[in-house]
């Protein structure tokens, strides 16, 4: 039971812990840094393709 | 051989060449429409002025939207779809099988799924150009043809001209198959291989020769549409390897594999190697050659500024856009020359297992290299059922006898239904409504807007975005209805509200525009010597096909030819 409780625990903490790790470099990085929210436009555009 | 053996063997390249084609198309079976980009079929087209090159657009698809208009008054539009696309897959192989100069079954075969499940296939099928896979799919059955007319083959003529019809669907298909019947026909018969492909792509080219507006070219798109690197190999690497379109979202997820580059290189090498000592396909191979030159030249130095000079100038020259569409010249000697250089190396194997082994993984390479053509590109296509408002609409205009036509909102090319899965697609109202539609024609790519050459769209879209009375403007133009499709994104809607609905219901709401309409005052080629060029492609293909079936001796050249067969 104690062997149960502490892989459970375990991998409760290492998913934490890799939230965490995740969240802190998203923040840092701030990939969407360069997106305007304020002057979005709505999805008007329907293109042919992308490159 | 024992009779069972010899019939197996027979059949083989057929059920090969029929496996492939199910392979990709068997979930597009049954009732419903594939709608993929550029590919619009409709339960019935119309014949009407832009289907037979004569409207206020450049004949882009002509004389296929004619041909299919002709063909859905017996079949449905859904079963024809199903029967081009299958039967191109189907003929691309078998053709290319028989072509090989071979005894062996397996090389054959080789040479089958090699030309049948290319790079250019999976990316002309996604993008929807559907009359560019017939044309790839006639590529070899040319090739048998004009190499019987340079051999003075009895009845060659009428092969040629048969084989070159399906081809002559659109301006680039008919160029594709010229290019091979020229060079294959060799320089004595290159005049009968012109004269057939100028008769019959005169439905194309004379009503862009006659179109008002000139065959000028819009510049914008040389860059937008040039060739792709697919991978870490490059552009021309990718258009090597018959690949390399210019649109990111219709080539295969397995393009961009890290060993496709080495792949192709290994390839094109033994593809060049079994070619060498095949003398009759230099020119093929010269030809496929220039058109892996002419698909990747945008993307060499100075390629750009160069075509963008060719477009400002010479009429004609917009084919030149989208160019990797001209490697399917290279993709037919390519697949012969691999067929033929895996059958010397079998040979210098000692066992025979050893050899069909060989054979049987040159037939699996293309396939396992690129298994995302595979079940219609994993769903990437899927048949679906037009919403009954597109055929009540349709027949609301079909049985109204006021006059107008229709304009489209909201006012862009390209639509993402619902009920298509939120696929792009082409508007479908010009080819389901019995009435000549104006619809957008610009082309967004890459945040880059390449503008349209319909003058009538043109004026449209300065009334739907400029505001002012809307109703008056459209009269003007001719256009007696607009029709708004719902579930498709799109610039903000006209105010409509002067406007008196006539159909309203969940993905479409008709309008009609007060009367009284004024004819469409923007003219297109003249009709009289289109149809006159359409009737005199129509009476050499049934020349051909009379040729073809009835008896030797019937033809001044067939006469001709049995009488030299009789002194031989």
């Amino acid at each position: 039971m104690t062997k149960l409780i502490g892989a459970v625990a375990a991998v409760v903490v290492g998913l934490a812990l890799a939230t965490g790790v995740s969240f802190a470099v998203t923040s840092t990085a701030n990939p969407d840094k360069n997106v305007d929210v304020q002057h979005a436009k709505p999805l008007d555009n329907v293109t042919y393709g992308s490159r | 051989m024992r009779p069972g053996m010899w019939r197996l063997r027979r059949a083989a390249l057929p059920l090969t060449a029929a496996a492939l084609a199910l392979l990709v198309t068997a979930p597009l079976l049954g009732r419903g429409f594939t709608l993929s980009y550029d590919m619009v079929f409709a339960p019935r087209q119309y014949l009407g002025p832009d289907a037979l090159g004569t409207g206020s657009a450049l004949p882009r698809s002509v004389p296929a939207d004619a041909v299919v208009a002709l063909l859905t008054t017996v079949v449905p539009g859904d079963i024809l779809q199903q029967l081009f696309l299958t039967g191109s897959i189907f003929a691309a192989a078998l053709g290319a099988g028989r072509l090989v100069p071979t005894n062996s079954v397996l090389t054959r075969l080789v040479a089958a799924t090699g030309y049948a499940w290319s790079a250019y296939v999976a990316e002309r099928l996604f993008i929807g150009h559907w009359p560019l896979l017939v044309a790839y799919a006639c590529l070899p059955w040319i090739t048998m043809a004009a190499r019987h007319l340079r051999d003075g083959k009895p009845k060659a003529g009428a092969r040629l001209i048969l084989t070159c019809a399906p081809a002559a669907l659109t301006p680039p298909g008919g160029l594709l198959a010229a290019g091979v019947a020229l060079v294959v026909a060799g320089p004595r018969k290159a005049w009968l291989a012109a004269a057939v492909s100028l008769v019959l792509n005169a439905p194309w080219w004379l009503p862009s020769i006659l179109h008002p507006g000139g065959a000028l070219t819009e510049t914008a798109g040389v860059g937008a549409f040039s060739a792709r690197a697919e991978n870490w190999g490059g552009a021309v690497l990718s258009v090597l390897g018959t690949g390399g379109i210019w649109n990111a979202d219709v080539a295969p997820e397995s393009r961009a594999g890290a060993l496709v580059p080495v792949l192709t290189v290994a390839v094109v090498a033994l593809a060049l190697h079994g070619l060498r000592a095949q003398r009759w396909a230099r020119g093929l191979t010269l030809l496929g050659a220039f058109g892996v030159v002419v698909a990747s030249f945008a993307t060499l130095p100075g390629g750009a500024a160069t075509l963008e000079w060719a477009m400002r100038t010479v009429p004609g020259a917009g084919m030149l856009r989208d160019a990797q569409k001209w490697v399917a010249w290279w993709a037919l000697p390519m697949a012969i020359g691999f067929a033929l250089a895996v059958e010397l190396i079998g040979k210098r194997l000692r066992s025979s297992s050893a050899r069909r082994s060989l054979l049987v993984a040159g037939v699996l390479v293309p396939v396992l290299a690129m298994p995302d053509l595979a079940l219609a590109g994993w769903g990437k296509l899927a048949a679906v059922r037009y919403p009954p408002d597109w055929l009540a609409v349709r027949d609301h205009l079909d049985a109204d006898p006021r006059p107008g036509d229709v304009l489209v909102l909201p006012f862009q090319t390209f639509r993402q239904f619902g009920w298509n899965d939120d696929r792009t697609q082409l508007d479908p109202a010009p080819r389901v409504l019995p009435r000549t539609v104006v619809a957008d024609d610009s082309l967004p790519v890459n945040g880059v807007v390449v503008p349209g050459e319909d003058q009538r769209a043109a004026a449209a879209r300065r009334l739907v975005e400029h505001g002012g009375d809307l109703q008056a403007g459209l009269r003007a133009l001719g256009i007696g209805w607009v029709l708004v499709e719902h579930g498709t994104p799109g610039p903000p809607l006209p105010a409509t509200n002067s406007f008196r609905p006539e159909f309203d219901g969940q993905w479409l709401t008709l309008y009609r525009v007060q009367d009284p309409i004024a004819p469409n005052p923007i003219k297109g080629a003249p009709t009289v010597p289109v149809v006159i060029a359409d009737i005199f492609a129509l009476l050499l293909l049934a020349y051909g096909l009379l040729w073809r079936l009835l008896p030797p001796g019937r033809f001044t050249g067939a006469r001709r030819q049995s009488v030299i067969e009789m002194r031989d």
